[in-house]
Protein backbone atom coordinates (compact mmCIF):
# COMPACT_ATOMS: atom_id res chain seq x y z
CA UNK A 1 0.00 0.00 0.00
CA UNK A 2 1.38 3.43 -0.96
CA UNK A 3 0.51 5.82 1.47
CA UNK A 4 2.49 8.99 -0.27
CA UNK A 5 2.05 9.67 -4.06
CA UNK A 6 5.66 9.16 -5.28
CA UNK A 7 6.92 12.13 -5.92
CA UNK A 8 5.89 12.72 -1.90
CA UNK A 9 7.72 9.64 -0.87
CA UNK A 10 11.19 10.86 -2.92
CA UNK A 11 10.97 14.54 -0.95
CA UNK A 12 10.44 12.46 2.24
CA UNK A 13 12.95 10.56 1.53
CA UNK A 14 15.70 12.92 0.71
CA UNK A 15 14.66 15.01 3.20
CA UNK A 16 15.23 11.83 6.08
CA UNK A 17 18.84 11.73 4.84
CA UNK A 18 19.56 14.83 6.34
CA UNK A 19 21.33 14.73 9.77
CA UNK A 20 19.07 15.05 12.47
CA UNK A 21 15.94 14.87 10.55
CA UNK A 22 13.60 11.45 11.56
CA UNK A 23 10.30 10.86 9.80
CA UNK A 24 8.37 12.98 11.69
CA UNK A 25 10.08 16.03 11.06
CA UNK A 26 10.56 15.23 7.22
CA UNK A 27 6.78 14.53 7.09
CA UNK A 28 6.63 17.99 8.59
CA UNK A 29 8.71 19.67 6.80
CA UNK A 30 7.54 17.90 3.10
CA UNK A 31 3.63 19.09 4.40
CA UNK A 32 4.89 22.58 4.81
CA UNK A 33 6.81 22.91 1.56
CA UNK A 34 3.23 21.33 -0.28
CA UNK A 35 1.12 23.84 1.08
CA UNK A 36 3.33 26.97 0.77
CA UNK A 37 3.30 29.27 -2.83
CA UNK A 38 5.41 26.99 -5.51
CA UNK A 39 7.48 30.02 -5.19
CA UNK A 40 8.81 29.17 -1.88
CA UNK A 41 9.85 25.64 -3.20
CA UNK A 42 11.59 26.97 -5.92
CA UNK A 43 13.67 29.76 -3.65
CA UNK A 44 14.60 26.87 -1.62
CA UNK A 45 15.86 24.41 -4.68
CA UNK A 46 17.64 27.82 -6.26
CA UNK A 47 19.70 28.14 -2.59
CA UNK A 48 20.80 24.18 -2.59
CA UNK A 49 21.45 24.08 -6.13
CA UNK A 50 23.94 27.69 -5.62
CA UNK A 51 25.23 26.84 -2.60
CA UNK A 52 26.72 23.50 -4.17
CA UNK A 53 27.64 25.66 -7.20
CA UNK A 54 29.00 28.75 -5.99
CA UNK A 55 30.94 27.43 -2.47
CA UNK A 56 34.37 25.97 -2.17
CA UNK A 57 37.18 26.03 0.29
CA UNK A 58 39.46 29.59 0.51
CA UNK A 59 42.70 28.53 -0.41
CA UNK A 60 44.03 30.22 2.45
CA UNK A 61 42.91 28.84 5.50
CA UNK A 62 39.57 26.30 4.20
CA UNK A 63 36.65 27.72 5.14
CA UNK A 64 34.12 27.78 3.15
CA UNK A 65 34.56 30.25 0.79
CA UNK A 66 32.52 31.58 -2.17
CA UNK A 67 36.10 33.16 -4.40
CA UNK A 68 39.33 32.13 -4.18
CA UNK A 69 39.85 33.59 -0.62
CA UNK A 70 37.23 33.54 2.12
CA UNK A 71 35.19 37.21 3.59
CA UNK A 72 38.09 36.75 6.40
CA UNK A 73 40.94 35.90 4.70
CA UNK A 74 40.46 39.08 1.98
CA UNK A 75 39.67 41.42 4.81
CA UNK A 76 42.45 43.52 4.87
CA UNK A 77 41.62 45.08 8.43
CA UNK A 78 42.07 41.48 9.69
CA UNK A 79 45.83 40.74 11.73
CA UNK A 80 47.23 38.54 9.38
CA UNK A 81 50.06 38.02 12.61
CA UNK A 82 47.64 35.59 14.40
CA UNK A 83 45.88 32.87 13.39
CA UNK A 84 43.18 30.97 15.36
CA UNK A 85 43.65 26.90 14.16
CA UNK A 86 40.00 25.37 14.31
CA UNK A 87 38.59 21.75 13.46
CA UNK A 88 35.55 22.51 11.11
CA UNK A 89 34.50 25.48 9.43
CA UNK A 90 31.02 26.09 11.72
CA UNK A 91 33.62 26.57 15.00
CA UNK A 92 34.76 29.83 12.95
CA UNK A 93 31.18 30.90 13.17
CA UNK A 94 31.37 30.34 16.86
CA UNK A 95 34.27 32.55 17.41
CA UNK A 96 33.18 35.12 15.31
CA UNK A 97 29.79 36.04 17.35
CA UNK A 98 32.24 36.26 20.21
CA UNK A 99 33.42 39.36 18.47
CA UNK A 100 36.77 39.12 20.23
CA UNK A 101 39.18 37.71 17.71
CA UNK A 102 40.42 40.01 15.14
CA UNK A 103 42.80 37.82 13.41
CA UNK A 104 42.84 35.34 10.61
CA UNK A 105 41.37 31.20 10.61
CA UNK A 106 42.57 28.12 9.50
CA UNK A 107 40.20 25.35 9.33
CA UNK A 108 41.95 21.91 9.62
CA UNK A 109 38.38 20.00 8.78
CA UNK A 110 38.77 17.86 11.32
CA UNK A 111 41.00 16.34 14.23
CA UNK A 112 43.77 13.34 14.26
CA UNK A 113 41.91 9.93 14.97
CA UNK A 114 43.79 6.96 14.40
CA UNK A 115 40.60 4.99 15.23
CA UNK A 116 39.10 6.62 12.22
CA UNK A 117 41.71 6.35 9.80
CA UNK A 118 42.57 10.62 9.96
CA UNK A 119 46.21 11.00 10.45
CA UNK A 120 47.61 14.59 9.43
CA UNK A 121 47.74 13.62 5.97
CA UNK A 122 44.18 13.73 5.80
CA UNK A 123 43.86 17.23 7.90
CA UNK A 124 44.72 21.22 6.27
CA UNK A 125 48.05 20.36 8.24
CA UNK A 126 50.67 20.28 5.79
CA UNK A 127 48.66 23.32 4.57
CA UNK A 128 48.94 25.45 8.07
CA UNK A 129 53.18 24.87 8.19
CA UNK A 130 53.11 25.90 4.76
CA UNK A 131 51.15 28.92 5.49
CA UNK A 132 53.44 29.27 8.79
CA UNK A 133 56.30 29.38 6.30
CA UNK A 134 55.24 32.29 4.44
CA UNK A 135 56.54 34.21 7.39
CA UNK A 136 54.45 36.94 9.31
CA UNK A 137 52.97 34.75 11.81
CA UNK A 138 53.64 35.63 15.42
CA UNK A 139 51.00 33.19 17.31
CA UNK A 140 48.67 30.48 16.46
CA UNK A 141 46.09 30.45 18.70
CA UNK A 142 44.68 26.50 19.04
CA UNK A 143 41.19 26.24 19.18
CA UNK A 144 40.37 22.06 18.70
CA UNK A 145 37.75 20.58 20.62
CA UNK A 146 38.74 19.98 24.32
CA UNK A 147 38.12 16.02 23.93
CA UNK A 148 40.98 13.30 23.23
CA UNK A 149 41.00 13.72 19.80
CA UNK A 150 40.96 17.84 19.67
CA UNK A 151 43.99 17.85 22.41
CA UNK A 152 46.13 15.03 20.99
CA UNK A 153 46.02 17.80 17.33
CA UNK A 154 46.47 20.62 19.69
CA UNK A 155 49.71 18.58 20.88
CA UNK A 156 50.90 17.70 17.21
CA UNK A 157 50.66 21.87 16.13
CA UNK A 158 52.67 23.22 19.02
CA UNK A 159 55.33 20.41 18.08
CA UNK A 160 55.24 21.23 14.63
CA UNK A 161 54.89 25.33 14.87
CA UNK A 162 57.44 26.34 18.09
CA UNK A 163 60.37 25.38 15.81
CA UNK A 164 59.00 27.68 13.66
CA UNK A 165 59.51 30.22 15.78
CA UNK A 166 55.53 31.03 16.16
CA UNK A 167 54.09 31.88 19.81
CA UNK A 168 51.15 28.72 20.44
CA UNK A 169 48.89 29.02 22.71
CA UNK A 170 45.24 27.33 23.57
CA UNK A 171 42.51 28.41 24.27
CA UNK A 172 41.21 27.78 28.08
CA UNK A 173 38.34 25.63 28.74
CA UNK A 174 36.48 26.00 31.68
CA UNK A 175 33.66 27.54 33.44
CA UNK A 176 30.75 29.22 31.19
CA UNK A 177 30.32 32.82 31.92
CA UNK A 178 27.85 34.00 34.41
CA UNK A 179 27.50 29.95 35.75
CA UNK A 180 27.98 29.71 39.38
CA UNK A 181 31.07 27.26 40.73
CA UNK A 182 28.00 25.45 42.90
CA UNK A 183 26.46 24.06 39.71
CA UNK A 184 29.63 23.26 37.43
CA UNK A 185 30.90 19.34 37.01
CA UNK A 186 33.75 18.42 38.58
CA UNK A 187 35.24 17.78 35.15
CA UNK A 188 34.98 21.25 33.76
CA UNK A 189 35.76 22.66 37.26
CA UNK A 190 39.06 20.92 37.06
CA UNK A 191 40.24 21.82 33.96
CA UNK A 192 39.46 25.40 34.59
CA UNK A 193 41.46 24.96 37.61
CA UNK A 194 44.29 23.60 35.75
CA UNK A 195 43.92 26.35 32.81
CA UNK A 196 44.13 29.08 35.91
CA UNK A 197 46.19 32.55 35.26
CA UNK A 198 47.73 34.82 37.46
CA UNK A 199 46.28 37.52 38.68
CA UNK B 1 18.79 7.28 48.36
CA UNK B 2 15.97 4.03 47.97
CA UNK B 3 14.57 2.72 44.81
CA UNK B 4 11.00 3.20 44.98
CA UNK B 5 9.77 2.07 41.76
CA UNK B 6 11.51 0.66 38.81
CA UNK B 7 9.48 0.08 35.24
CA UNK B 8 11.08 -1.89 32.15
CA UNK B 9 9.61 -1.59 28.72
CA UNK B 10 10.83 -3.13 26.16
CA UNK B 11 13.80 -4.21 28.14
CA UNK B 12 15.65 -7.31 27.06
CA UNK B 13 12.75 -9.74 27.89
CA UNK B 14 10.50 -8.13 29.74
CA UNK B 15 7.81 -6.53 27.26
CA UNK B 16 5.93 -4.35 30.04
CA UNK B 17 6.78 -4.50 34.23
CA UNK B 18 6.74 -2.92 37.20
CA UNK B 19 8.38 -3.52 40.25
CA UNK B 20 7.55 -1.75 43.53
CA UNK B 21 10.36 -2.57 45.64
CA UNK B 22 11.07 -3.43 49.39
CA UNK B 23 13.25 -0.33 50.91
CA UNK B 24 15.10 -3.14 52.46
CA UNK B 25 15.44 -6.29 50.60
CA UNK B 26 13.65 -7.27 47.05
CA UNK B 27 14.04 -11.18 46.34
CA UNK B 28 13.25 -12.11 42.48
CA UNK B 29 12.68 -15.39 41.68
CA UNK B 30 12.32 -17.25 39.03
CA UNK B 31 13.30 -20.36 36.80
CA UNK B 32 17.09 -19.90 35.03
CA UNK B 33 16.25 -17.79 31.89
CA UNK B 34 13.21 -15.76 33.43
CA UNK B 35 14.68 -12.69 33.17
CA UNK B 36 15.83 -12.26 36.80
CA UNK B 37 19.40 -10.79 36.18
CA UNK B 38 17.69 -8.31 33.30
CA UNK B 39 16.06 -7.03 36.13
CA UNK B 40 18.91 -6.50 38.42
CA UNK B 41 20.70 -5.05 34.79
CA UNK B 42 17.84 -2.67 34.20
CA UNK B 43 18.17 -1.04 38.18
CA UNK B 44 22.42 -1.05 36.74
CA UNK B 45 22.06 0.56 33.94
CA UNK B 46 19.58 3.50 34.96
CA UNK B 47 21.45 3.95 37.92
CA UNK B 48 24.87 3.77 36.87
CA UNK B 49 24.88 4.07 32.87
CA UNK B 50 26.89 0.48 32.82
CA UNK B 51 26.29 -2.74 33.81
CA UNK B 52 27.90 -5.88 35.13
CA UNK B 53 27.04 -7.32 31.37
CA UNK B 54 28.32 -4.40 29.47
CA UNK B 55 26.04 -4.45 26.37
CA UNK B 56 26.17 -3.28 23.35
CA UNK B 57 23.13 -0.56 23.44
CA UNK B 58 21.00 -2.23 21.02
CA UNK B 59 21.08 -5.81 22.89
CA UNK B 60 18.76 -4.47 25.59
CA UNK B 61 15.93 -4.11 22.99
CA UNK B 62 13.55 -6.49 23.54
CA UNK B 63 13.65 -8.29 19.63
CA UNK B 64 10.68 -6.48 17.74
CA UNK B 65 9.88 -3.52 20.12
CA UNK B 66 11.36 -0.01 18.97
CA UNK B 67 12.47 1.01 22.03
CA UNK B 68 13.67 0.20 25.62
CA UNK B 69 12.67 2.17 28.27
CA UNK B 70 14.27 1.60 32.03
CA UNK B 71 12.45 4.47 35.04
CA UNK B 72 13.75 4.33 38.69
CA UNK B 73 12.34 6.73 41.10
CA UNK B 74 13.84 6.69 44.35
CA UNK B 75 14.69 9.04 47.09
CA UNK B 76 15.07 9.39 50.83
CA UNK B 77 13.81 11.80 53.55
CA UNK B 78 14.92 15.05 51.87
CA UNK B 79 15.16 14.25 47.84
CA UNK B 80 13.42 12.59 45.52
CA UNK B 81 14.64 11.59 41.92
CA UNK B 82 13.58 10.15 38.77
CA UNK B 83 15.82 8.95 36.02
CA UNK B 84 14.62 7.78 33.11
CA UNK B 85 16.70 5.85 30.11
CA UNK B 86 16.07 5.51 26.92
CA UNK B 87 17.60 3.19 24.14
CA UNK B 88 16.60 2.97 20.43
CA UNK B 89 17.33 -0.19 18.50
CA UNK B 90 20.18 2.02 16.64
CA UNK B 91 21.78 1.77 20.16
CA UNK B 92 20.89 5.53 20.64
CA UNK B 93 19.99 6.52 24.29
CA UNK B 94 18.70 9.21 25.81
CA UNK B 95 18.76 10.45 29.90
CA UNK B 96 16.63 12.03 31.65
CA UNK B 97 17.10 13.08 35.36
CA UNK B 98 13.96 14.39 37.21
CA UNK B 99 12.85 15.48 33.87
CA UNK B 100 16.03 17.34 32.13
CA UNK B 101 17.92 15.57 29.49
CA UNK B 102 21.60 15.20 30.39
CA UNK B 103 24.24 14.91 27.50
CA UNK B 104 26.34 12.05 29.03
CA UNK B 105 25.54 8.99 30.97
CA UNK B 106 28.55 9.87 33.04
CA UNK B 107 25.80 12.69 34.46
CA UNK B 108 24.39 9.49 36.88
CA UNK B 109 28.37 9.15 38.55
CA UNK B 110 27.45 9.64 42.19
CA UNK B 111 23.72 9.93 41.96
CA UNK B 112 22.88 6.20 42.91
CA UNK B 113 25.55 4.57 43.35
CA UNK B 114 25.28 1.10 42.84
CA UNK B 115 27.56 -2.37 44.19
CA UNK B 116 26.76 -5.24 42.27
CA UNK B 117 27.62 -8.96 42.96
CA UNK B 118 27.53 -11.76 40.46
CA UNK B 119 29.12 -14.68 40.11
CA UNK B 120 32.06 -13.59 37.77
CA UNK B 121 32.73 -11.70 40.55
CA UNK B 122 34.45 -14.65 41.99
CA UNK B 123 36.86 -14.97 39.61
CA UNK B 124 38.20 -11.54 41.38
CA UNK B 125 41.49 -13.20 42.40
CA UNK B 126 42.53 -15.35 39.75
CA UNK B 127 41.11 -13.97 37.02
CA UNK B 128 42.52 -12.02 34.25
CA UNK B 129 43.95 -8.46 35.41
CA UNK B 130 41.58 -6.57 33.23
CA UNK B 131 38.18 -7.76 35.89
CA UNK B 132 40.53 -6.40 38.77
CA UNK B 133 41.10 -3.05 37.00
CA UNK B 134 37.62 -2.55 36.40
CA UNK B 135 36.28 -3.65 39.62
CA UNK B 136 38.00 -0.40 40.54
CA UNK B 137 38.07 1.75 38.25
CA UNK B 138 34.14 1.25 37.80
CA UNK B 139 33.84 2.19 41.56
CA UNK B 140 36.13 5.12 40.95
CA UNK B 141 33.54 6.28 38.45
CA UNK B 142 30.74 5.98 40.55
CA UNK B 143 32.28 8.15 43.46
CA UNK B 144 34.00 10.77 40.99
CA UNK B 145 33.15 11.93 37.58
CA UNK B 146 36.61 13.30 37.20
CA UNK B 147 38.10 9.94 37.94
CA UNK B 148 35.67 8.42 35.30
CA UNK B 149 36.76 11.01 32.47
CA UNK B 150 40.15 10.58 33.13
CA UNK B 151 39.36 6.52 32.65
CA UNK B 152 37.25 6.97 29.84
CA UNK B 153 39.65 9.93 27.98
CA UNK B 154 42.81 7.47 28.79
CA UNK B 155 41.50 4.17 27.25
CA UNK B 156 40.38 6.45 24.33
CA UNK B 157 44.10 7.39 24.01
CA UNK B 158 45.10 3.99 24.26
CA UNK B 159 42.74 2.70 21.57
CA UNK B 160 44.05 5.63 19.07
CA UNK B 161 47.50 4.51 20.10
CA UNK B 162 47.46 1.11 19.44
CA UNK B 163 45.98 1.60 16.06
CA UNK B 164 48.50 3.99 15.43
CA UNK B 165 51.26 1.30 16.38
CA UNK B 166 49.62 -1.41 14.72
CA UNK B 167 48.02 0.24 11.29
CA UNK B 168 50.15 3.15 10.22
CA UNK B 169 53.94 3.25 11.14
CA UNK B 170 53.72 6.12 12.52
CA UNK B 171 56.76 8.81 12.32
CA UNK B 172 58.12 10.13 16.13
CA UNK B 173 56.37 13.60 15.54
CA UNK B 174 52.86 10.98 15.25
CA UNK B 175 53.54 9.61 17.79
CA UNK B 176 54.86 11.76 20.14
CA UNK B 177 51.16 13.84 21.09
CA UNK B 178 49.37 10.02 22.24
CA UNK B 179 52.61 9.82 23.93
CA UNK B 180 52.15 12.54 25.64
CA UNK B 181 48.43 12.39 26.45
CA UNK B 182 48.89 8.70 27.69
CA UNK B 183 51.90 10.15 29.95
CA UNK B 184 49.28 13.02 31.23
CA UNK B 185 45.86 11.29 31.62
CA UNK B 186 47.84 7.76 32.46
CA UNK B 187 49.50 9.77 35.38
CA UNK B 188 46.46 10.91 36.96
CA UNK B 189 44.85 7.02 36.49
CA UNK B 190 47.20 5.76 37.90
CA UNK B 191 47.22 7.99 41.17
CA UNK B 192 43.49 8.17 41.69
CA UNK B 193 43.48 4.32 41.59
CA UNK B 194 46.21 3.78 44.15
CA UNK B 195 44.32 6.04 46.10
CA UNK B 196 40.94 4.35 45.79
CA UNK B 197 42.90 0.95 45.95
CA UNK B 198 43.89 2.26 49.75
CA UNK B 199 40.76 2.82 50.76
CA UNK B 200 39.34 -0.84 49.78
CA UNK B 201 41.77 -2.25 51.39
CA UNK B 202 41.62 -0.59 54.22
CA UNK B 203 38.06 -1.73 54.45
CA UNK B 204 38.54 -4.99 53.19
CA UNK B 205 41.27 -6.16 55.36
CA UNK B 206 38.96 -6.03 58.50
CA UNK B 207 36.20 -7.59 56.44
CA UNK B 208 38.26 -10.63 55.47
CA UNK B 209 40.04 -10.84 58.85
CA UNK B 210 36.49 -11.11 60.62
CA UNK B 211 35.08 -13.34 58.10
CA UNK B 212 38.41 -15.58 57.81
CA UNK B 213 39.06 -16.29 61.55
CA UNK B 214 41.85 -14.22 62.00
CA UNK B 215 43.97 -14.39 58.17
CA UNK B 216 45.24 -10.87 56.99
CA UNK B 217 44.60 -9.76 53.80
CA UNK B 218 46.95 -7.40 52.03
CA UNK B 219 47.02 -5.60 48.20
CA UNK B 220 50.03 -5.42 45.90
CA UNK B 221 49.88 -2.83 43.40
CA UNK B 222 51.90 -4.08 40.36
CA UNK B 223 52.12 -0.84 38.39
CA UNK B 224 53.61 -0.55 34.53
CA UNK B 225 54.15 2.86 34.73
CA UNK B 226 57.97 2.05 36.21
CA UNK B 227 56.67 3.34 39.53
CA UNK B 228 57.48 0.49 41.50
CA UNK B 229 55.40 1.07 44.88
CA UNK B 230 53.37 -1.71 45.55
CA UNK B 231 52.22 -0.54 48.82
CA UNK B 232 49.08 1.49 48.06
CA UNK B 233 49.80 3.30 51.16
CA UNK B 234 53.05 4.65 49.69
CA UNK B 235 51.44 8.07 48.27
CA UNK B 236 52.77 8.65 44.61
CA UNK B 237 52.08 12.27 43.37
CA UNK B 238 51.38 13.16 39.61
CA UNK B 239 54.43 15.15 38.85
CA UNK B 240 56.04 11.51 40.51
CA UNK B 241 54.13 9.71 37.96
CA UNK B 242 54.58 11.56 35.13
CA UNK B 243 58.06 11.31 35.54
CA UNK B 244 58.19 7.17 35.92
CA UNK B 245 56.12 7.46 32.78
CA UNK B 246 58.18 9.60 30.87
CA UNK B 247 61.22 7.35 31.10
CA UNK B 248 59.29 4.25 30.92
CA UNK B 249 58.26 5.30 27.64
CA UNK B 250 61.37 6.36 26.56
CA UNK B 251 63.12 2.69 27.46
CA UNK B 252 60.32 1.04 25.86
CA UNK B 253 60.07 3.03 22.89
CA UNK B 254 61.24 0.31 20.40
CA UNK B 255 59.73 -2.84 21.72
CA UNK B 256 56.09 -1.00 21.57
CA UNK B 257 57.38 -0.06 17.79
CA UNK B 258 58.37 -4.18 17.31
CA UNK B 259 55.04 -5.62 19.57
CA UNK B 260 53.09 -2.72 17.89
CA UNK B 261 50.80 -1.97 21.02
CA UNK B 262 51.07 0.61 23.95
CA UNK B 263 53.23 -1.63 26.76
CA UNK B 264 53.47 1.53 29.11
CA UNK B 265 50.69 2.77 31.74
CA UNK B 266 47.95 1.99 33.90
CA UNK B 267 46.04 -0.27 31.38
CA UNK B 268 47.93 -2.86 31.91
CA UNK B 269 48.73 -2.78 35.70
CA UNK B 270 47.41 -5.49 38.49
CA UNK B 271 46.38 -5.41 41.53
CA UNK B 272 47.39 -8.75 43.36
CA UNK B 273 45.75 -10.41 46.98
CA UNK B 274 48.08 -11.42 49.27
CA UNK B 275 47.38 -13.56 52.56
CA UNK B 276 49.49 -13.93 55.39
CA UNK B 277 52.25 -12.86 53.63
CA UNK B 278 51.80 -15.63 50.42
CA UNK B 279 50.06 -15.03 46.95
CA UNK B 280 46.15 -15.44 46.95
CA UNK B 281 46.59 -15.99 43.04
CA UNK B 282 49.06 -18.89 43.56
CA UNK B 283 47.89 -20.18 47.02
CA UNK B 284 44.22 -18.83 47.78
CA UNK B 285 41.43 -21.97 48.42
CA UNK B 286 38.06 -21.44 46.58
CA UNK B 287 37.00 -20.86 50.03
CA UNK B 288 39.34 -17.81 50.49
CA UNK B 289 39.49 -16.83 46.93
CA UNK B 290 35.33 -16.27 47.57
CA UNK B 291 35.72 -14.49 50.83
CA UNK B 292 38.48 -11.68 49.52
CA UNK B 293 35.61 -10.99 46.59
CA UNK B 294 32.94 -10.80 48.93
CA UNK B 295 35.34 -8.84 51.06
CA UNK B 296 36.20 -6.26 48.29
CA UNK B 297 32.44 -6.00 47.37
CA UNK B 298 31.64 -5.30 51.47
CA UNK B 299 34.46 -2.56 51.15
CA UNK B 300 32.59 -0.62 47.81
CA UNK B 301 29.77 -0.62 50.03
CA UNK B 302 31.56 0.89 52.72
CA UNK B 303 33.67 3.14 50.34
CA UNK B 304 30.71 4.89 48.86
CA UNK B 305 29.49 5.34 51.95
CA UNK B 306 32.18 7.27 53.31
CA UNK B 307 33.04 9.20 49.68
CA UNK B 308 29.57 9.69 49.20
CA UNK B 309 28.02 9.90 52.54
CA UNK B 310 25.31 8.11 51.34
CA UNK B 311 23.79 4.42 51.39
CA UNK B 312 24.59 1.99 47.96
CA UNK B 313 21.95 -0.06 46.41
CA UNK B 314 23.25 -3.54 46.29
CA UNK B 315 22.68 -5.96 43.67
CA UNK B 316 23.83 -9.61 44.04
CA UNK B 317 22.86 -11.68 41.39
CA UNK B 318 22.75 -16.14 41.76
CA UNK B 319 25.59 -15.24 44.39
CA UNK B 320 24.15 -16.94 47.44
CA UNK B 321 24.47 -20.51 46.31
CA UNK B 322 28.33 -20.12 45.55
CA UNK B 323 28.43 -19.10 49.23
CA UNK B 324 28.21 -20.83 52.71
CA UNK B 325 26.14 -19.36 55.79
CA UNK B 326 28.07 -17.87 57.09
CA UNK B 327 29.59 -15.68 54.17
CA UNK B 328 25.77 -15.00 53.22
CA UNK B 329 25.12 -13.94 56.43
CA UNK B 330 27.86 -11.02 56.32
CA UNK B 331 25.71 -10.01 52.78
CA UNK B 332 22.56 -10.24 53.99
CA UNK B 333 23.29 -8.26 57.37
CA UNK B 334 23.74 -5.49 55.20
CA UNK B 335 20.24 -5.60 54.65
CA UNK B 336 19.87 -4.98 58.21
CA UNK B 337 22.09 -2.25 58.29
CA UNK B 338 19.49 -0.40 56.17
CA UNK B 339 21.25 -1.25 52.60
CA UNK B 340 18.31 -1.81 50.08
CA UNK B 341 19.17 -5.00 48.37
CA UNK B 342 17.89 -6.75 45.32
CA UNK B 343 18.70 -10.68 45.49
CA UNK B 344 18.20 -13.03 42.22
CA UNK B 345 17.71 -16.58 42.92
CA UNK B 346 15.88 -20.17 41.99
CA UNK B 347 14.95 -21.13 44.95
CA UNK B 348 14.19 -18.63 48.50
CA UNK B 349 15.61 -21.64 50.49
CA UNK B 350 19.29 -19.77 50.95
CA UNK B 351 17.46 -17.40 53.22
CA UNK B 352 16.51 -16.64 56.95
CA UNK B 353 13.13 -17.22 57.10
CA UNK B 354 13.09 -14.15 59.41
CA UNK B 355 14.68 -12.24 56.60
CA UNK B 356 11.89 -13.32 54.15
CA UNK B 357 9.33 -11.77 56.42
CA UNK B 358 10.41 -8.70 55.72
CA UNK B 359 11.06 -8.68 51.86
CA UNK B 360 8.96 -7.89 48.81
CA UNK B 361 9.72 -11.32 46.80
CA UNK B 362 8.84 -11.01 43.26
CA UNK B 363 8.00 -13.99 41.19
CA UNK B 364 9.23 -13.50 37.58
CA UNK B 365 8.80 -15.87 34.99
CA UNK B 366 6.00 -17.56 33.35
CA UNK B 367 3.70 -18.36 36.14
CA UNK B 368 4.14 -14.41 37.65
CA UNK B 369 4.78 -12.29 35.09
CA UNK B 370 3.03 -9.48 34.83
CA UNK B 371 1.69 -9.30 38.61
CA UNK B 372 4.72 -9.52 41.14
CA UNK B 373 3.60 -10.55 44.38
CA UNK B 374 4.39 -9.54 47.75
CA UNK B 375 4.65 -11.62 50.73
Amino acid sequence: MAMYAPPIARLLDELERLPGIGPKSAQRLAYYILRSDAEVAERLAQALVEVKRSIHFCSQCFNFAEGELCEICADVKRDPSVICVVEEPRDVVAIERTGEFHGRYHVLQGAISPIDGIGPDQLRMRELIERIGTGGIEELIVATNPNVEGETTALYIARLAKPLGVRVTRIASGLPVGGDLEYADEVTLGRALEARREM
Amino acid sequence: MRISSLRLSGFRNHSERTIEPSPGLTVFVGPNASGKTNALEGIALAANGISFRRPRWEEVVTWGSSDAVISLEAGDDTTHVRIDLHVTREGHKELKINGVKKRRLADLSGLLPVVSFIPDDLDLVKGAAERRRMSADELGGQLSKSYRAIGRDYSRVIRHRNMLLRQWRPSESELAPWTEQAITLGAKLVVHRRRLLRRVIDHAGPVYSRLSGGETLGLEYKDRCGIGLTDVHTEVSEQQAIASLESTFLRRREEEKARQTTLVGPHRDDISFVIDGREARIYASQGQQRTIALAWKLAEVNVIQEVLNTEPILLLDDVMSELDAARRRALTDLVREHIQTFITTTNTGYFDPALLQDAVVVQIGSEGDGSPSSD
